[in-house]
Parts: C-alpha cells; sequence; structure tokens
C-alpha cells in the first residue's frame, strides 16, 4: 500500500470570504483581513471561516490475491476408479456377494485385474466376473474386505469392513440431517442440526447450478466485418446456390440465403451476413447474454502466485488424476485414452518405436 | 503467457464510511511533543464528486472516482499554525471469537467473528465475501499492537458450528460450516494459512480466540495532508511587488492593491524627525484594520 502526501497553504489570497466588500462614493472594491483576523473575528473569538473546503485524490493500490484456474486433466474419485459393493440376502446372512464397481468404461481400468481378499483367512481369490459370492462358514465377526485391482500402473486396494452376520441397516436420518448437542465449548448443550446433503453437493453439474436470470428475448447484436462469403462457395456454377447447405465437420456451417443486386445475404453459424456492393458486410445476431449455455463445469486449483505465495499443489480428498492437455493446438492424449497402436503413436509422439507387419 | 503491462493504481470509490480522518495540530514546525491528536466526523466532512452531464457518467448518480472534496471544519481550523491530516481506511475492532477449520475441509483454517462483537456501523460489511481484501491486524493482550505483522483476508462466509467426532471418541472438536444466512458467526479465510512444504509443522499464525484484532479495508492508500493556515503566502509576494499602490501625499496612506484592485494593505507613511527638524526616521506603519475607504483604487485614479 502506498503513502500519498500533500501540502496545502491557505493564506488570505485564497480565500475569497477573505475580502470584505466595501461602497464608496457608488464604487464596490473589496478590502482583505489578515488571515489572523479571519480566524478569531467570529461569535465569541471564532473563525469567520465556513466551507472551507479542498480537493482530494484518493488512490487504490491492488493486487489479487491468486487466482483460479482450469485444471484440464481428468480428475475423478479415487472410489470411483476402483471401488466395490457387496450384499447378502435374509435367507443367508453369512453369504456375502461383491459386486466390482470399479469403472469399467474408464480406459485406464481396461488393463487390471483383479483380486478378492475376504478377511477370514481363506485363499485370495481372482475375480474375472462383475461379481463374486463367498461364505463366511458361519463364524461370526468383523472382517475388511479386499479389492485390490492390479494394472501396469500400479496396484489399487479398496477395504471395506464388514461384520457378519449381515443384519439390516437402520439408516437414521434418510433426509440427510443430523441432530446433535455441542459437548464443550461456549456451543456446550446447545442443540444443532445441519443437512449435509442437498443437491447441489449431490450432483455437481451445470444445471445444478445455473439460474434463469438471463435475457428471455433474445436481442440484436449487428456490426460491420469483413465478407466470409467465400466459406459457402461450391464447385461449379452456380458457386453461390441457395439451395445448398454447407457443412463442416459433420456440422451445419451455412447457407446463402439471397443473391441479388442491393446485397447477398448467407448465414454462417446462425449469424447472418449482409455483403453490400460497396465492400461492406453486415452481420446481424441474436444474442440472450450470459445463459445457461455459456457454463461448463470445469475443475478449478487456487493458485496463490500472485500473491508471491506459490505452494505445491495440496491434496484434500482422494483422488485421481489424469495428465492434462497442453494446448488446443496439440493433440495430446490421456493416457486412459490410449486404447489402439494408432493412439500409441500419437500418445508417444514418436517415442516408441512401433513395428507395423 | 499474455504479453503486456497493467497498472496497479486505480482511483479509490470507498464510501466516506470507509475513511478515518485524524487531524493533528501544531502552531508552528518546531513543536516536538504535547501532539494532541484528534478523530474528525469523516461522514460530515468527506463527500465523493460525482458525475454531471459534462463528465460522462450519469448524472449525480455515479460517483466519478477518485475526487472527493474534503471540507476543513471552521472548529477546527481556527488557528494560524500547521494541521496535518492523516486520512486512512477505517478501523473496525473487534474480537477473535474462535480459530477453526471447516468440517468437510479441515486443512481450511481460518478465524471466527461474531457478528455481535463488531461495532453496528460497520456490521454491514461483514457479509459473504464481503471482506475479502481487508486486513487483520493483532492485539496483544496488554493492548500493544503486534508490529509489523498482518494478515489478509481471502475469503468471508457465514458460518455455523458443527461437532465432529475425533480419533479419540472421548474428544469433540468445533467445526464450522457454511451457511448461505441465519447466523452470527463469519468464518473468514486468511492467507497466508498454509505452512512451507520445507517445514510443514509451520502452520503461520492467524490468532487465536478472544484476542482482539483490528479489521481494515484496503479501499485506498493512506495519505497525509499538511494544511499551513498562514497570513502570507507566495501570492502575498506577488501582490507586493506586482500590484497596483499609490500613496496619497495629503495624509501619507500608502495602499497595496491585488489583481482585482481589492485593498490588500494599507499603511502610514510618515517621518520622525527630532526638534531641529532633523530627519531621523522614514516609517511605514501597518493600519490593520483602520482601512482609509476612500483610498480604493478607482476611487484614486477618477
Amino acid at each position: 500500500m502506498e503513502m500519498d502526501s500533500q501540502y496545502i497553504k491557505i493564506s488570505p489570497e485564497v480565500l475569497s470570504s477573505d475580502i470584505i466588500s466595501e461602497t464608496l462614493s457608488g464604487n464596490t472594491f473589496g478590502v482583505y483581513s489578515g488571515m489572523s483576523e479571519i480566524l478569531s473575528g467570529g461569535t465569541n473569538g471564532g473563525s469567520l471561516l465556513t466551507g472551507l473546503t479542498i480537493p482530494v485524490v484518493f488512490t487504490e493500490t491492488f493486487n489479487d490475491m491468486g487466482y483460479y484456474s482450469p485444471f484440464d486433466g481428468l480428475m475423478l474419485q479415487y472410489n470411483v476408479v476402483t471401488n466395490f459393493l457387496y450384499s447378502a440376502t435374509t435367507a443367508n446372512k453369512y453369504n456375502i456377494t461383491l459386486y466390482n464397481t470399479s469403472d469399467e468404461f474408464f480406459g485406464l481400468n481396461q488393463f487390471s485385474t483383479y483380486q478378492v481378499d475376504w478377511g477370514d483367512g481363506s485363499n485370495v481369490e481372482n475375480m474375472t466376473l462383475s461379481s463374486i459370492t463367498h461364505n463366511y462358514q458361519q463364524i461370526e465377526g468383523s472382517y475388511d474386505i479386499k479389492l485390490i485391482q492390479t494394472n501396469p500402473w500400479g496396484t489399487t486396494t479398496i477395504i471395506k469392513p464388514i461384520s457378519i452376520p449381515v443384519t439390516g441397516v437402520t439408516i437414521d436420518n434418510p433426509e440427510g440431517t443430523i441432530n446433535f448437542q455441542s459437548q464443550g465449548g461456549n456451543w456446550s448443550g446447545t442443540s444443532s442440526s445441519y443437512n449435509f446433503i442437498f443437491s447441489g453437493d449431490a450432483e455437481n453439474t451445470v444445471q445444478q447450478q445455473v439460474s434463469s436470470n438471463y435475457v428471455s428475448v433474445p436481442y440484436i447484436v449487428s456490426g460491420f466485418t469483413k465478407s466470409k462469403l467465400t466459406d459457402l462457395k461450391t464447385y461449379g456454377n452456380p458457386p453461390y446456390d441457395p439451395s445448398i447447405t454447407i457443412y463442416r465437420d459433420g456440422q451445419e456451417y451455412g447457407r446463402v440465403l439471397t443473391v441479388g443486386d442491393t446485397y447477398t445475404s448467407y448465414t454462417i453459424n446462425d449469424i447472418v451476413y449482409y455483403d453490400y456492393p460497396n465492400n461492406r458486410t453486415l452481420f446481424v445476431v441474436e444474442s440472450s447474454g450470459f445463459t445457461a449455455n455459456d457454463l461448463v463445469a470445469v475443475n478449478i486449483t487456487k493458485e496463490e502466485n500472485l500473491l508471491d505465495v506459490a505452494m505445491q499443489p495440496e491434496i484434500q480428498s482422494q483422488i485421481f488424476i489424469e495428465r492434462g492437455k497442453n494446448s488446443a493446438f496439440e493433440g495430446l492424449q490421456r493416457l486412459s485414452e490410449v486404447d489402439n497402436i494408432g493412439d500409441l503413436v500419437r500418445y508417444g509422439y514418436g517415442f516408441y518405436n512401433i513395428n507395423e507387419q | 503467457m499474455a504479453l503486456g503491462t497493467y497498472g496497479t493504481t486505480r482511483p479509490a470509490d470507498m464510501s466516506p464510511e470507509d475513511v478515518e480522518i485524524i487531524l493533528n495540530y501544531t502552531p508552528s514546525r518546531d513543536v516536538t511533543e504535547n501532539f494532541t491528536l484528534k478523530k474528525l466526523d469523516t461522514a460530515s466532512i468527506l463527500t465523493p464528486y460525482f458525475h454531471n452531464n459534462q463528465t460522462g457518467g450519469n448524472d449525480g448518480v455515479e460517483i466519478l472516482g477518485g475526487l472527493y472534496n474534503l471540507k476543513l471544519p471552521a472548529t477546527e481550523f481556527n488557528q494560524l499554525g500547521i494541521y496535518t491530516l492523516y486520512i486512512r481506511p477505517a478501523e473496525i475492532r473487534t474480537t477473535i471469537t474462535d480459530c477453526g477449520v471447516l468440517a468437510s475441509l479441515p486443512n481450511v483454517k481460518g478465524i471466527i467473528v461474531d457478528l455481535n462483537n463488531v461495532p453496528s456501523q460497520y456490521r454491514n460489511r461483514f457479509t459473504n465475501q464481503g471482506l475479502v481484501g481487508f486486513r487483520i491486524e493483532y492485539l496483544n493482550s496488554d493492548g500493544t499492537k503486534i508490529p509489523n505483522f498482518y494478515r489478509i483476508i481471502t475469503s468471508s462466509f457465514f458460518c455455523e458450528p458443527v461437532v465432529t467426532n475425533l480419533v479419540n471418541t472421548s474428544q469433540k472438536a468445533v467445526r464450522y460450516r457454511y451457511v448461505d444466512s441465519g447466523s452470527d458467526l463469519m468464518f473468514c479465510t486468511v492467507s497466508p494459512t498454509s505452512a512451507p512444504t520445507n517445514k510443514p509443522s509451520a502452520t503461520p499464525y492467524i490468532g487465536q480466540p478472544n484476542q482482539n484484532i483490528i479489521v481494515t479495508n484496503t479501499f485506498f492508500n493512506p495519505m497525509s495532508i499538511d494544511i499551513q493556515v498562514a497570513n502570507y503566502d507566495v501570492d502575498t509576494l506577488g501582490i507586493a511587488l506586482y500590484g497596483n499602490q499609490t500613496k496619497s501625499i495629503e495624509d501619507g496612506i500608502y495602499t497595496i492593491y491585488d489583481t482585482q484592485n481589492n485593498i490588500y494593505k494599507q499603511y502610514n507613511l510618515f517621518e520622525v524627525r527630532d526638534e531641529f527638524n532633523n530627519l531621523l526616521f522614514e516609517v511605514r506603519q501597518d493600519r490593520g484594520d483602520n482601512i482609509d475607504f476612500s483610498k480604493n483604487f478607482t476611487n484614486v485614479i477618477n
């Protein structure tokens, strides 16, 4: 923060109230009073000055306290990449069926093998199907079930405790409300409650976050630009055919609307252009301002480097982080997207010596 | 990376309520002790300028930004001498209610402020994200201020406490969760709060419960204005040297006029002689308030 300083000197010459108007023989003129008289000439020796003001300029020196930047990699909860569920039936509370819920659509898992350690001293079983059943032989107790995922990038183990026999679970707060009393401190004995689940937490998507507070009636945005008519040019005659819709990358790109002496109109990506004979091109497009369509959900990370505090990334949850794409111009693939030889060639940037047979 | 430069100084547009003005008066420059500081009522003497139809903004509504008018109250500026105005962001004095972490993100540390401990005139600043950028300075228990130490508030949200079981089930710990409203507690994260990676145990100090703190906005840079109320300045010299002057031969009244021919000073010119009519002195005597109005410039030259 900077400090500004000003120096101001106030003397009779800069005070209009210091000049007392007098009239003599029809002549009106002013007479100065000394500053001392001005300051003490009022009632009870007070100042005669009432409206003494000075202009002051304030400035603010600002610094951004870090910023959030989008992370373009892939980020998944750890227990989504590798996880399992288990169940038992009322009829047989000692038979546990384990369901492998590891994200099978996640490319990384395509190379994985799974093993199950039931935690009761029995042999570790290979798991090749999506589910596997185990019998605990009527032995009551607590066990740790382990699902061991092995792939070329390491071994991941998920452990969940289980009590045998399995009984029904009662959910005390199905709405996700917890009531409690604080046990110590200033809040001791105070009843409190909170909802630890709400829809925004449960489904963190754009649609859950946006409101409909946008312009419902589109307004016109218009101006002049360069002609884009040649983008719609086709082979043969006529080169600009209003009956032909031009496609790019499988998407409708544009179409010539009218061809005339006064103007030629065409539309490209829902923007209407008018080319006039004086080489001026008018564009007209409808906008609704900032709408939900403009929002995308991205992971963001806080970077404090503008505050001169550059810390290493801090893991706040168990997540799997895939490397990101460096730029829009680079055909870099994430590791999980490599699922054929062609992808491997692109992924490796020629690093791998691949013999085609 | 973008190429270019950007400035970091902008005209401030804070509310006068965000400003604190301290006045110090000394009759002369050589006063070295017994300084008496006085806080002025900022809201009544500091006024922002607003746009008008000539300046391009919304007339009378949109603040111009940067330029303010400071009224010097006659009750204070009533003597010759030097007045130093120290203008700085207003200080909000309150107490840390608790230091805690978020229940869902335990590595997010912050201080909790009870709005009931905040002076009422500043309570409206304590809103969700309303304190971002404010600075916190800390006081010791003996009232002294911890020098050269401050933290910056990076977020502020209403919060409420939740009790979380620790690993040792006999222990309970109060943590905090954000709420939209309806709470008197505000959770403020400050920076820095993360320990350096080369010494993870060195968590930065952010305060402690019941500690008195000073919360200050950073809306503008502090400034000082040195105002000297004096009888003369350089303009006086200009009037004395280059202004119109008249000398009445009949009564010896010597008059000095300013550029508008207002009577600036009037003197009596006379000689002092001894009993033998020998000239002893030529005298120029200030007439003070005893101005001879007949010596106004228009009257003299017509």
